[in-house]
Formats: structure tokens, C-alpha cells, sequence
């Protein structure tokens, strides 16, 4: 045994815990080891000096003051910790669960019975707030596709135009959607905001923001190396800036 | 010769009960019992929470807030458990509430601070009454050991506090803080060293 793990036994030693083996380890040790040895001298005189220390006393009311501060009841309030662990009790809770499991069960059943139920209502996929007029700071305009494409059989996949964009949002509220099945249905299609060109004469906006409603392509100029994009509708869309 | 009357005194039926006993009487709405958990507990609650908090009218409200968790709590308490256990443990987590309470303010934990908080003037040594010429340097021993045990770290301090300054055993006190027996013994060992080396100069061991 060396001084280090001697030193962890003194405790048990002084207070006559340990086994008889690791005791008469311990004692012929600290036979061999006069620092040991004394060290366990000290620590007896250190526990004695401990057990001499002075009480602190209360004052003479202190009976009284808690006596008064539970009658008063302002002392008994719970605290956040008592009040949640009250609360949150399994007979509490267990009614609020069997609620919800409740509404839940029913909510799925709704869904097993009648599963388009949650599809009969169309949802706006766009809303637009048109152009005041040349000069205007329009907000961005975002033109977001439904996630699922509609399948009512009375809906036809067309293929809108910016024309009949044009057509269909008016000047009120212009939601739009034709409930197609097109490639681009799947991303945002942003058309840039219609800030006023600082550039231009008049602060005059050099786009307009338009719906997209059409499938574009990029029309490579082979021979005079212009390229340009190209609506499918072959409607020239040269004043549409086009972002993705 | 005059024969004096009998005289019958008057016995307190709570005295012979045990703390378990006097708590369960508590639970069931005896305010005597209360009152006698009071009388029973109160120096040693507060003697527990006063060696951590170098504030003494601090340290009072603490204690009586403890007595007020058991009240509070009396319904809540398990017979199957030590009464002394059960109260030890609230009067140690709210003390380490408020040492947690007074890092937040200051960022760090120091005595000194607290000190500080409790006016400048700390925790005032027990033995208030004069004492004669020879037992002066037994009372400056007693603020020394005082000291040494307020300058150990806390984790140390308040199993070595729980053990050898409240008595209890060393499973009371694992249940208490909540750490294995093994841990226990390890740490109130280690802080009796530290109490050793901080007292050495006051310790009349004789070398052989």
C-alpha cells in the first residue's frame, strides 16, 4: 500500500469502517510510514476540533414568524415548480389525453371514410397586389404553385398564357391558378419587383410584374448568337424578366 | 408535618413520539405537531444553512422557509423515509437555490461577497457571552475551524457539514445530496484533509 490510496482510508480507518484486511494493510503502513502516521494523528484532532463548533441559534420568535406567515397563507402560496408538479399529475392528465386521443381517433376514422375530403376545398395559390401605375413600388410578386395538382375531372389541364393571365387577374384580386400539371408548377416562378429605375427618365419602371402563367423556354440564337426567352404559347415575353 | 398535594404534571403527548410519528400527526392537521417539528429542528436547520450562507438574518428566512415547504408538503411526505432525511434534503436545495441566486447577481461564488450582501459586517460568531482570559484561545480556534470550513469548496463542505457538524450517517447523507455511498466517503474524506492542512497550525499532535 503506498502513502496515496493510505491516505483515501483514513476516514474509515478513524471511523472503524473498514474490513479487517484492508485494516491490517493500513496498519502496517502507517507502521512503516511516519508522515501517515501523523497525518492520521491530525485528522482525529481535526475531527475533534469540528465537533466543538458553536451552534447558531434562532432568534427567540422564529417559531412565532412561521406560525404567522402559514396563518397569513402568503407563505403557502406554491411555488412555479410545486404548482407544475401538482398539475402535471397523471390523474390530471390522463383526462386531457384521453381527450385528444379522442379527437384524434375520430380525425384519422374522418380520413379512412372519406380521404378527398381535405382536397374538396380549392385553396388560393397566389395572391397579387397589382401595379399602382408607372412609377409605383410594387411588392415582389410570388406566384407559388399548388403542392398537389387539383384531379377534379372538371378541370381540364390548360395551359394559361400570359395573355390570359393578364385577362384573369383584373385589377382586385387575382388569384390564380389553373390546377395544371406543369413542370413548373413545383418551384416559384419570381418576376422582379417593380422598383422604380433610378436609371430611367421619370423614375419609370422598365417591367412590368406580370403572372407567369407559361412554361418558358431558352431560345438559343444559333446564328446571330441572341438568345431569348421563349413562352411555349409563342407569346413574345421580351418586357418579362424571369427569375428562378 | 404538612403533607404537600400531589402534583401531577402535565405530559407532552407528542414528546415520546418519534419525528415520524410527530409528522404523520402533522399531515393529519396538528398544529402541536407542527409546532414541536419546529422546536425540535430549528437550531439544526439553521445551524445547517448558516455554514453555507455568510448571512445570518438571510440564513433565518431560509430557515423558516423550510419549515414552511413542510407544512406546504406535509401530505406529501412518505413515513417510509427519515423525517430528518426528508428536511435536510429541502433545507440543502434551498440553500443551494440561494447560492445559485447570489452567482447569477455576482458571477461568482465567493464568502467574501456574501459577506458583503449581509452588510459588511458577515456572520457574527455564536458565542456572543464574555469569555474568561483561558478560554479566549479556544474561542479563536473555534473561528478558525469556523473559517477552514467555509473555505473548503462547496460540494466538499456540505457532506463534511452534513456528517460531522449535523451527525448524520453516511447513507443519510448520499440520500440527501444525491450521490453514491462510494462518492460520499470520498468526499468527506478528502474535505477532512483539507480541514487538516487549513488547521494544521492549531492542531497539538505530538510526532512520535
Amino acid at each position: 500500500m503506498n502513502c496515496r490510496s493510505a491516505e483515501s482510508l483514513f476516514s474509515a480507518f478513524i471511523e472503524d469502517e473498514l474490513s479487517q484486511e484492508e485494516r491490517r494493510s493500513l496498519e502496517s503502513h502507517l507502521l512503516a510510514c511516519r508522515r501517515c502516521a501523523l497525518s492520521v494523528k491530525e485528522l482525529r484532532a481535526t475531527l475533534e476540533l469540528c465537533s466543538t463548533l458553536p451552534t447558531f441559534e434562532t432568534d427567540a420568535h422564529f417559531e412565532e414568524d412561521v406560525m404567522d406567515r402559514i396563518r397569513s397563507g402568503e407563505a403557502l402560496r406554491p411555488t412555479l415548480i410545486e404548482w407544475l408538479r401538482e398539475t402535471l399529475t397523471p390523474e390530471r392528465l390522463r383526462p386531457a389525453f384521453l381527450a385528444g386521443a379522442t379527437v384524434c381517433a375520430a380525425w384519422i376514422a374522418v380520413l379512412v371514410v372519406h380521404p378527398s375530403a381535405t382536397h374538396d376545398t380549392p385553396t388560393p395559390v397566389a395572391t397579387r397586389t397589382p401595379a399602382a401605375g408607372p412609377g409605383a413600388n410594387g411588392p415582389e410578386v410570388v406566384a407559388t404553385a399548388p403542392a398537389f395538382p387539383s384531379t377534379r375531372p372538371d378541370v381540364a389541364p390548360t395551359r394559361g398564357t400570359a395573355a390570359a393571365s393578364r385577362a384573369s387577374t383584373g385589377a382586385t384580386s387575382p388569384a390564380v391558378s389553373d390546377g395544371g400539371d406543369f413542370a413548373w408548377a413545383d418551384r416559384e416562378v419570381r418576376v422582379r419587383p417593380a422598383h422604380a429605375d433610378s436609371t430611367l427618365p421619370n423614375g419609370e419602371n422598365r417591367y412590368q410584374d406580370e403572372y407567369i402563367l407559361d412554361q418558358f423556354y431558352l431560345n438559343r440564337g444559333d446564328q446571330d448568337g441572341v438568345h431569348s426567352i421563349v413562352p411555349v404559347s409563342g407569346q413574345n415575353t421580351d418586357d418579362v424578366y424571369i427569375t428562378f | 408535618m404538612p403533607i404537600e398535594p400531589l402534583r401531577l404534571k402535565k405530559l407532552d403527548p407528542l414528546a415520546e413520539l418519534s419525528d415520524e410519528d410527530v409528522m404523520e400527526r402533522c399531515a393529519q392537521g396538528s398544529e402541536a405537531a407542527f409546532r414541536t417539528l419546529v422546536s425540535r429542528y430549528r437550531s439544526r436547520i439553521m445551524n445547517l444553512v448558516c455554514r453555507f450562507i455568510n448571512d445570518r438574518d438571510r440564513a433565518e428566512e431560509i430557515s423558516q422557509e423550510v419549515f414552511l415547504r413542510v407544512f406546504r408538503n406535509r401530505e406529501r411526505y412518505r413515513k417510509s423515509g427519515k423525517f430528518s432525511t426528508w428536511i435536510f434534503t429541502i433545507a440543502v436545495n434551498l440553500t443551494k437555490n440561494e447560492i445559485r441566486s447570489r452567482v447569477r447577481h455576482r458571477g461568482t461564488y465567493s464568502l467574501d461577497a456574501m459577506e458583503e450582501d449581509a452588510g459588511g459586517q458577515g456572520l457574527p460568531f455564536p458565542d456572543a457571552n464574555p469569555l474568561p482570559d483561558q478560554d479566549l484561545n479556544a474561542l479563536e480556534i473555534r473561528r478558525r475551524v469556523t473559517e477552514a470550513l467555509r473555505k473548503i469548496p462547496p460540494r466538499y463542505r456540505e457532506a463534511v457539514v452534513l456528517r460531522d457538524v449535523e451527525g448524520l450517517s453516511y447513507e443519510e447523507v448520499g440520500e440527501i445530496l444525491r450521490i453514491p455511498g462510494g462518492t460520499v466517503r470520498s468526499r468527506i474524506n478528502r474535505a477532512r484533509l483539507m480541514l487538516k492542512e487549513r488547521l494544521k497550525p492549531y492542531l497539538s499532535v505530538e510526532d512520535v
